[in-house]
């Protein structure tokens, strides 16, 4: 805990001098913009700090970079509790962002991740691609990052991808005995249609209702 | 007295005496819960042991729409996810599709959103000061934070047109721009609010009763508010300086100077100081974008006619609330394929089991009240 506070404090003082470097940062950016024809473009230095740290630890991942400064990483499902591991302990990406699926039809699903280093101010996006329709499955990562919780919940519950080890997997925004995965493209609400109440029929049922009493 | 040690006795005599676990039900109506939040409590006399929140009451498959409208008429939408500070709301969705369509936003419709955005910050701190305090029992602040963010709402009315619920930001700028002498009435809005601020903390921050119901209640360590994807105020409370203002800035951040607001205590109090602090930067932010803002000029950008969205892009705002971010992806069409929102409080309230844990009831009340949860963004 008395890391941490330290940790703030360096982080208040480095943002407090840190207004100059996220010029020189941007001035990067738009260089990269000017000149596009480059083979290797040039990265800002804290993306080819996350490519050189990817690099050292995570060897087999290709790691590619994003023009909105983030960079991005392919993960195969069975390997993607390691990697987080890794990335956060070793790499210092203690934020989970966010936690989306996507539905794409007949390449199956993919989960993103985004994930944030919030010390060191650093942005990483891992893509998990699920090929298997009909029973999409990932590995959970509640216990790597907490907040994925009501994420993989929200996601179970729209759009009916697994997560495996998950401690509660409910449904959280539908209700309980909702059938089928709303956010899925292929789903079709089959409910009939509500017939039109009038003034008239509203009140016959409700008299109707009232008799079988 | 004596009766009942005689029964004690008694009860004693037979058996061991019995205590039970109290299963209780918080909402989904109940006053204190900011709308149709559920809380799954169990107590123990007074003691909270576990409290689980049970939210979707109010989901609107806002994201399901979204996919089958046109991208002008998701921004509404946008608008009733959080309803007390919409403009920010609207701004995530309508960068992520600018990243998207690389439109560049003229300087005075720059300004206009920054303006607004800021403005609003401090009409959704402006509710939250009253109704935490009301949450706690204090009902005269309730009416004293109304009465200014009366005026602000006043003000939002006359640029746009609606109280709450704006529709207002556009691809590429803004709908229309504001009226004639708005940098007048917006200075003095905040001329007397900075007064009327000073008064706010006579009210309420010095106040023995309100100090011993905040102080060291709801505690989020700085681990667990990482760990547990806090942001916003509720982040900065626990002491770690990370606002997406600063860190990724946007529309005109990087050219005005603010400081964030921390405090290290992690508790309830903190994150009223916070919210409070960041009024008095809000306040800073536009008086500076005020004074240099562009007269005149257009304020909407060269949009292509005919749009076509490709690739995916992820936007992030700092709202009143946290961190709102909007995850977009583009099938080459011209509506959203997938468009995933990020709401702050769907976050928070994994926090508050944490929060309320071994605390009295009432400390439950007060954990909630100090998330300034907005149901509307949480179930979306």
């Amino acid at each position: 805990m008395a890391d941490e506070n330290e940790k703030v404090e360096q982080e208040a003082k480095a943002s407090g001098a840190g207004s100059k470097a996220d010029v020189d940062r941007q001035d990067q950016t738009q260089d990269e913009q000017g000149a596009p024809s480059e083979q290797a473009p040039m990265l800002s230095p804290l993306m080819q700090d996350v490519v050189d740290g990817l690099k050292a630890h995570l060897p087999g991942l290709k790691p590619t970079a994003r023009d909105d400064e983030w960079v991005e990483i392919n993960v195969e499902a069975d390997a993607l509790k390691e990697v987080a591991l890794t990335l956060r302990d070793r790499l210092g990406f203690d934020y989970l962002s966010m936690i989306s699926a996507v539905d794409y039809r007949d390449e199956g699903f993919e989960v993103v991740y985004h994930l944030l280093s919030l010390l060191a101010n650093k942005k990483l996006v891992i893509k998990v691609r699920l090929a298997d329709r009909e029973n999409p499955t990932a590995p959970s990562v509640v216990d790597v990052w907490p907040t994925a919780d009501f994420h993989e919940r929200e996601a179970w519950d729209l759009m009916g991808v697994r997560f495996e080890g998950h401690p509660d997997l409910r449904r959280i925004l539908m209700r309980e005995d909702w059938e089928g995965h709303p956010l899925r493209k292929d789903y079709v609400d089959d409910r009939a249609p509500r017939e039109r109440q009038t003034r008239e029929t509203y009140y016959e049922s409700y008299i109707a209702k009232g008799r079988s009493k | 007295m004596s009766k009942t040690l005689d029964r004690i006795d008694q009860v004693g005599a037979v058996g061991e005496i019995r205590s039970e676990d109290l299963f209780i039900n918080m909402g989904p109506q109940h006053p204190s819960t900011h709308g149709v939040l559920r809380v799954l409590a169990t107590f123990d006399g007074e003691v909270v042991k576990s409290a689980k929140a049970d939210v979707g009451y109010l989901h609107r498959c806002f994201e399901k729409i979204a996919e089958k409208r046109q991208l002008v008429q998701v921004v509404p939408y946008t608008d009733r996810t959080d309803y007390l500070s919409a403009i920010t709301n609207e701004l995530c969705f309508v960068m992520a599709v600018e990243k998207l369509l690389d439109v560049e936003i003229p300087m005075r419709a720059q300004y206009i959103r920054f303006i607004m955005a800021e403005l609003q910050r401090i009409a959704s701190h402006l509710l939250f000061f009253g109704t935490f305090a009301l949450d706690l029992g204090a009902v005269t602040v309730f009416l004293y934070a109304w009465r200014e963010r009366e005026r602000l709402l006043d003000i939002f009315e006359s640029v746009t047109g609606a109280r709450m619920l704006y529709n207002y930001l556009r691809i590429g700028g803004v709908r229309n721009d504001v009226f004639d002498g708005f940098e007048k009435v917006v200075e003095g809005f905040l001329d007397d609010l900075e007064k009327r601020l000073r008064e706010y903390h006579n009210i309420l921050t010095g106040n023995r009763i309100f100090e011993t119901r905040t102080k060291g209640v709801g505690v989020v360590s700085a681990e667990d508010a990482i760990r547990y994807g806090a942001s916003g105020p509720v982040l900065r409370a626990s002491g770690v300086k990370y606002d997406v203002r600063k860190a990724e800035p946007y529309l005109l951040y990087d050219r005005y100077e603010f400081d964030v607001p921390v405090r290290t205590e992690g508790d309830c109090y903190a994150r009223y100081i916070v919210r409070m602090k960041e009024i008095e930067e809000s306040i800073k932010l536009v008086r500076q974008a005020l004074a240099d803002m562009p007269v005149g000029g257009k304020i909407i950008g060269d949009v292509p006619r005919r749009i076509k969205l490709e690739g995916d892009t992820y936007a992030r705002v700092d709202s009143p609330r946290g961190e709102v971010a909007c995850y977009l992806v583009g099938d080459g069409s011209d509506q959203a394929y997938r468009l995933k929102w990020r709401s702050p409080c769907f976050v928070h309230l994994q926090l508050l089991e944490l929060m309320a844990k071994g605390r009295l009831v009432a400390d439950l009340v007060a954990s909630i009240g100090s998330l300034d949860i907005v149901m509307g963004e949480v179930d979306r």
